[in-house]
């Protein structure tokens, strides 16, 4: 037996679309507007003059007396 | 991948000399957010303390019924919801305020306002959570399930969270400088999503309950996004920050970064229907669940490829950091956890797990294997620069770890081949059921244990960070630093 | 990804959309399900249309109020958290051919319970049927035996005892009809001259436990013969 009626999902139908236009042009939008150039420089603003870029910010110290001791070695 | 700092235009780079104000900023942002920071830590480890107890309570009441069985407010279904809201509100958000409101405060590159307001609301997060679950060992629990807070104590905590999400969105508002990073999205959309999770979650369950069985499509709709769109992304913000953060490299591709992140955004919050597979609901809208579901696999590969590809080559220093031996595991977890639970969510499997101990070995894998261990390592990087002091001991923290990381894969290997017998035994009309009862007993047991393990990595924790706290005269005596890898600590 | 206002449009949007599919709709479809017969006739004024006949009961049936209080016990010992309260289809799981219920449970069971408690674990058996399972003067009698300790009719079970619910008293002249009925040798059993009693509660749970019963037929789910 039918007990339920599919026109009932119209709201979830209509803004699915509605949800799939606003990316779309959103993602226009931003592409025109130059956010996605030079996307992956975003990737380094976690890095400062305190901690930079290259260097390691975190140790065991133990860990750290064997890195130097190889590195001299070297 | 570094010689595009020459193609950045001047403002936009983070290293020339109109930012060198940067400079100050890291331990001055640090600085103005300790207190809060640190409240929160010890209230998380408060908690966790307390969640622990109640574990190991529930954990031995599964295979001895008798044990503790006499007094009603330690029966076995109030004090395991009490394990559950100490650890998820307890713990799992007072870590959240700890570590995810530092990041953010660090990434908008600007001292904190108003710290009071944090403090403030902290405090009445953890009055509200104390009432809250006094009253489900009292009897008031509601008994449904990730709500078992009972009604009068469940707006203070709304009031106290409105006040930290509010916070968090302005201090996102009145940042610095141009950059937004992939923590700050996942940070602000986890501030936004949880009071609307949980205020909807409230009004149709509890305050204004509707009929029948959407009560139950509402209860998974939000205790499914308590997990995924709360816990998962302060995780996955986390780890977006620490790893590159630790390792001194940047992330492998920020556009992976944005796809993973509105992937999750999407697909992660219908597929909390799952947990109702099998049950009276209509079909069409379990089978939205377990697309949702299956789909979850984009952003959880997205995830893995681009922490994997940011660590490859420098495994040995992740290792020989405390900070990532914990945040590694997290992720590699996530990865697990989530590709295990997008199986979980077919029917033919969900056949069998449904409505057994690989549910609960399920949770738990993401919960503490991916969450917890997570947020223990946010807490190792953050408390020194904090404090402006070393850890005391870096055997206590390879305790913790060790304790950890073999308690939590005891727990869920034991859950998961224990509930897989479970659930095929109870399918099988043949067997009585006492008898695949008395077949869990001996993974339950080993559950059991682990618990053991993981409360000795938990007081090797709380002790380290107390000594670390206030027996400031001991660490600072210290000639050699211990984790900071500049001598004497920060500049 | 830099402005405010478009990222929080996302974020909003991405959750509006699964609460309006799975709530919003969720509610439109199931949240004016009333109680119906157990079978549907042909209308008088059109044939194609089913309806409920007049005068036939109709299902689910309002609980008495013994057994709301009793549900009220249920929710603050946390039963729900080892005991289901939903049958699945045949075919699907071993549910029905255990004898959990006579057919599975569909959403128009629960259009009565102001709180829904469909379980999602069985470390313990489903309840949905549990009073077709246990009824009348025997089941009850089961039940509170088993509530006050499991071992004494399920042995081995990894249910805990609820001895608290239950007081243990004198016997005056003579036994109290309520008191429990001990199976001879029991080491259960209070010392002589002692009965257990239940108390109030513990009477409104069992009453509640052997209201939960699928002893009816729905349109949709009608029980084979």
């Amino acid at each position: 037996m039918e007990l339920y009626d599919y026109k009932e999902l119209l709201p979830i139908l209509l803004l699915g679309i509605a949800f799939f236009v606003v990316t779309v042009v959103v993602l226009y939008w931003s592409a025109k507007q130059g956010h996605l150039r030079n996307f992956d420089a975003q990737a380094k603003t976690i890095f400062t003059e305190e901690e930079p870029e290259g260097e390691v910010s975190d140790t065991f110290p133990e860990s750290r007396k064997l890195s130097r001791s190889r590195k001299d070695r070297k | 991948m570094s010689d595009t700092s020459q193609l950045i235009s001047p403002s936009s780079n983070p290293y020339s000399s109109e930012h060198a104000s940067v400079r100050a900023e890291l331990s001055e942002i640090d600085a103005s957010i300790r207190t809060a920071s640190v409240f929160f830590v010890v209230s998380a480890i408060g908690w966790l303390m307390i969640g622990t107890v109640f574990a190991l309570m529930a954990a031995f009441k599964a295979h001895q019924p008798d044990f503790l069985g006499a007094y009603d407010f330690l029966t076995f279904g109030r004090v395991r919801s009490a394990h559950l809201n100490a650890m998820a509100l307890g713990w799992g958000n007072n870590i959240i305020f700890a570590v995810g409101l530092w990041i953010m405060a660090r990434l908008c590159r600007s001292p904190i306002q108003h710290k009071g307001l944090l403090l403030i609301a902290g405090v009445f997060w953890n009055i509200g959570l104390t009432v809250g679950i006094v009253g489900i060992l009292r009897g008031d629990m509601t008994s449904v399930e990730w709500l078992e807070i009972p009604q009068y104590a469940t707006p203070m905590l709304v009031v106290a969270y409105a006040l930290i999400a509010v916070w968090g969105i302005m201090a996102f508002r009145f940042r610095k400088g141009e950059h937004v990073y992939v923590s700050q999205w996942y940070i602000l959309a986890g501030l936004f999503w949880f009071p609307w999770l949980y205020v909807v979650a409230q009004a149709v369950i509890i305050w204004f309950p509707a009929r029948g069985v959407v009560q139950s499509v509402a209860n998974w709709w939000f205790a499914h996004n308590v997990l995924g769109l709360w816990l998962t992304p302060m995780a996955l913000a986390t780890a977006y920050y620490l790893i590159p953060k630790v390792l001194g490299r940047p992330i492998y591709s920020y556009y992976l970064s944005v796809l993973g992140f509105w992937a999750l955004a999407i697909f992660y919050n219908w597929a909390g229907v799952h947990h109702l597979i099998g049950g009276p609901i209509p079909v069409w809208l379990i089978s939205a669940g377990i697309v949702a579901s299956i789909m979850m696999v984009i952003p959880v590969i997205v995830v893995a490829i681009n922490h994997h590809m940011t660590v490859v080559g420098l495994h040995r220093e992740v290792w020989r950091s405390p900070t990532l031996r914990f945040i590694v595991f997290g992720a590699i977890s996530y990865t697990l956890v989530s590709l295990i639970g997008s199986t979980m969510a077919l029917r033919s499997v969900s056949e069998v797990t449904h409505f057994t101990h690989f549910t609960i070995g399920h949770a738990h894998h993401g919960v503490y294997a991916f969450f917890t261990m997570i947020m223990f390592g946010g807490v190792y990087y953050m408390m020194p620069r904090l404090l402006k002091r070393e850890w005391p001991s870096a055997g206590l923290i390879k305790l913790h770890f060790w304790g950890c990381a073999l308690g939590i894969t005891v727990m869920v290997v034991a859950l998961q081949t224990g509930g897989w017998i479970q659930g095929m035994e109870m399918n099988n009309p043949e067997i009585p059921f006492l008898e695949v009862v008395q077949n869990t007993i001996p993974w339950l047991k080993a559950r059991s244990v682990s618990g053991i393990f993981l409360t000795v990595g938990h007081i090797a924790f709380a002790v380290n960070f107390f000594w670390m706290l206030f027996a400031a005269g001991a660490v600072r005596a210290k000639k050699e630093p211990t984790l900071l890898t500049k001598e004497g600590g920060l500049a | 990804m830099r402005n405010m206002a478009i990222l929080f449009c996302g974020i909003f949007f991405a959750l509006a959309f699964s609460f309006t599919g799975l709530i919003v709709t969720g509610n439109i479809q199931l949240g004016s399900l009333e109680p119906s017969t157990e079978t549907l006739v042909p209308s008088d004024a059109d044939p194609s249309v089913m309806v409920m006949p007049e005068g036939e009961t109709r299902y689910p049936l309002k609980p008495s109020g013994l057994a709301e209080q009793g549900k009220k016990v249920y929710i603050d010992l946390g039963c729900l958290y080892c005991h289901s309260q939903q049958v699945r289809r045949r075919g699907f799981g071993a549910d029905i051919d255990r004898g959990w219920g006579p057919r599975q449970s569909v959403a128009r069971d629960y259009v009565r319970q102001d709180r829904v408690l469909l379980g999602t674990i069985r470390t313990g058996p489903d309840l949905a049927h549990v009073g077709g399972r246990y009824a009348g003067d025997a089941g009850r009698d089961w039940n509170y035996l088993h509530l006050y300790n499991p071992q004494i009719v399920s042995k081995g079970s990894t249910m805990p005892p609820f001895a608290f619910l239950y007081t243990k008293q004198e016997i005056v002249n003579e036994r109290s009809p309520d008191a429990l009925d001990f199976p001879p040798g029991s080491e259960y059993a209070p010392e002589p001259g002692y009965e257990i009693v239940p108390t109030r509660r513990a009477e409104a749970l069992v009453e509640y436990l052997l209201s939960l019963r699928i002893d009816y037929s729905l349109p949709e789910a009608p029980i084979p013969e």
